[in-house]
């Protein structure tokens, strides 16, 4: 290759000029009430483990059919309101990940089984697994820049994970749509077995 | 319904100091006032969860509510009291969010005893926040006008949805707004708070 001297130097130079300019990564805790807010609404988001047992949380509450596709998505966040004050106070809860692995284990297994429980039943499964992923949302709270607007962040984008998995979930009402929900509900739970066994 | 509201302001109305917030620059003293309810987030979160309770039950819950809101705003920016905790204005949230969770019919007096109890500690807080270079009246007149629309939105929008697939989405809302307002209680009740 024919490259004159200046050519030679280019990348070179370029790549060193990117990398003096380039800033030092910044964890992803925000400042003022955007930053709180936008942290907070990501933190679930940003989890695999959350997302995969939120969508479940839909998904079963569409099988599950009135009341129960309401029902879930309002007993799931005061729950977890009640899990994030203990960890917000300190309590301790044993097995807070290993928690939210199995939450994404049960749940999906319920939704790949098209379960249909009392809805007491599925209530207390769905409060007993809103515990855990409270408490690891309101551990991170007090360290938030703006705690209210963190708080309003990561209970809107649980909300809106529950609400992506009630809309698959209405597929319910084809065969084909029964299937494919089955089927990301087999999913959701070998992922959480895979979280649970420390595998992704 | 009196004593759950006393109980509230009892419990979370302690006299602390308030917490300042700051004002937006450029855009005048009015419209900083007007911006307050939005830009606080203990303040948006109380209002939405008393619009759901204004809204739910609307005409009957609104009719007292909303007039008792608007008065007793403007008497508590004009008569500034000690400042109290803004705490106390997510118990009311939590209270207001169960009620809508369980869709209470409070009748009109229920709401319209939320709407006076959030009003005067919005109008203190608001009187609490405000600095002495800045002009006190520009900013409360600001904050009645923004606090006022900030709540006939919400009440209304509520009342728009209480019909539409049974009153669902007030129900969720309700329980978003009472699971908010519980983790900001226990962040306060908690050590080193």
């Amino acid at each position: 290759m024919n490259t004159s001297l200046s050519t030679k130097f280019l990348l070179p130079s370029i790549v060193f000029l990117c990398a003096l300019a380039a800033n030092p990564a910044m964890a992803h805790e925000g400042t003022g009430v955007i930053g709180g807010f936008a942290s907070g609404f990501m933190h679930p988001i940003l989890g695999w483990d959350h997302v995969a047992a939120m969508v479940a949380v839909g998904l079963w509450g569409a099988f599950l059919g009135a009341p129960g596709i309401w029902l879930l998505p309002i007993v799931f966040p005061l729950v977890m309101a009640v899990g994030g004050a203990m960890g917000v106070a300190g309590v301790p809860l044993p097995a807070v990940e290993t928690g939210i692995a199995a939450s994404a284990v049960v749940l999906g297994i319920m939704v790949a089984l098209g379960a249909r429980p009392p809805l007491w039943v599925a209530a207390i499964i769905v409060g007993a697994f809103a515990i855990f992923h409270g408490h690891a949302h309101g551990t991170e709270l007090p360290v938030a820049a703006d705690a209210v607007s963190y708080a309003v962040g990561f209970v809107i984008g649980t909300g809106l994970l529950h609400l992506a998995g009630i809309a698959l979930g209405l597929t319910t009402r084809w065969d084909t749509g029964k299937v494919a929900v089955r089927a990301a509900g087999g999913a959701i739970a070998v992922a959480g077995l895979a979280f649970l066994t420390g595998v992704a | 319904m009196r004593r759950l509201l006393l109980l509230t302001v009892f419990v979370g109305g302690g006299v602390v100091p308030a917490r300042a917030h700051s004002p937006v620059a450029g855009v005048g003293e009015f419209y900083n006032g007007m911006l307050h309810p939005l830009l606080v987030p203990a303040q948006l979160v109380t209002l939405l969860a008393l619009g759901l309770v204004i809204g739910q039950h609307a005409p009957k819950s609104s009719n007292m509510a909303m007039p008792a809101f608007i008065v007793t705003l403007v008497a508590a920016l004009a008569v500034p009291t000690p400042p109290v905790s803004e705490i106390a204005l997510l118990y009311l949230a939590l209270a207001c969010g169960l009620v809508a969770v369980l869709a209470f019919d409070t009748g009109a007096t229920g709401p319209a005893a939320f709407a006076v109890a959030i009003a005067a500690i919005i109008g203190n807080t608001v009187n609490a926040d405000i600095s002495p270079e800045q002009s006190p009246w520009l900013i409360r007149a600001g904050s009645a006008l923004g606090a006022t629309l900030v709540i006939i939105f919400f009440g209304g929008f509520t009342a728009l949805l209480k019909n539409r697939w049974n009153g669902i989405v007030v129900r969720v809302l309700g329980s978003w707004v009472a699971a908010v307002a519980l983790m900001i209680i226990a962040l306060s009740l908690s050590p080193g708070a």
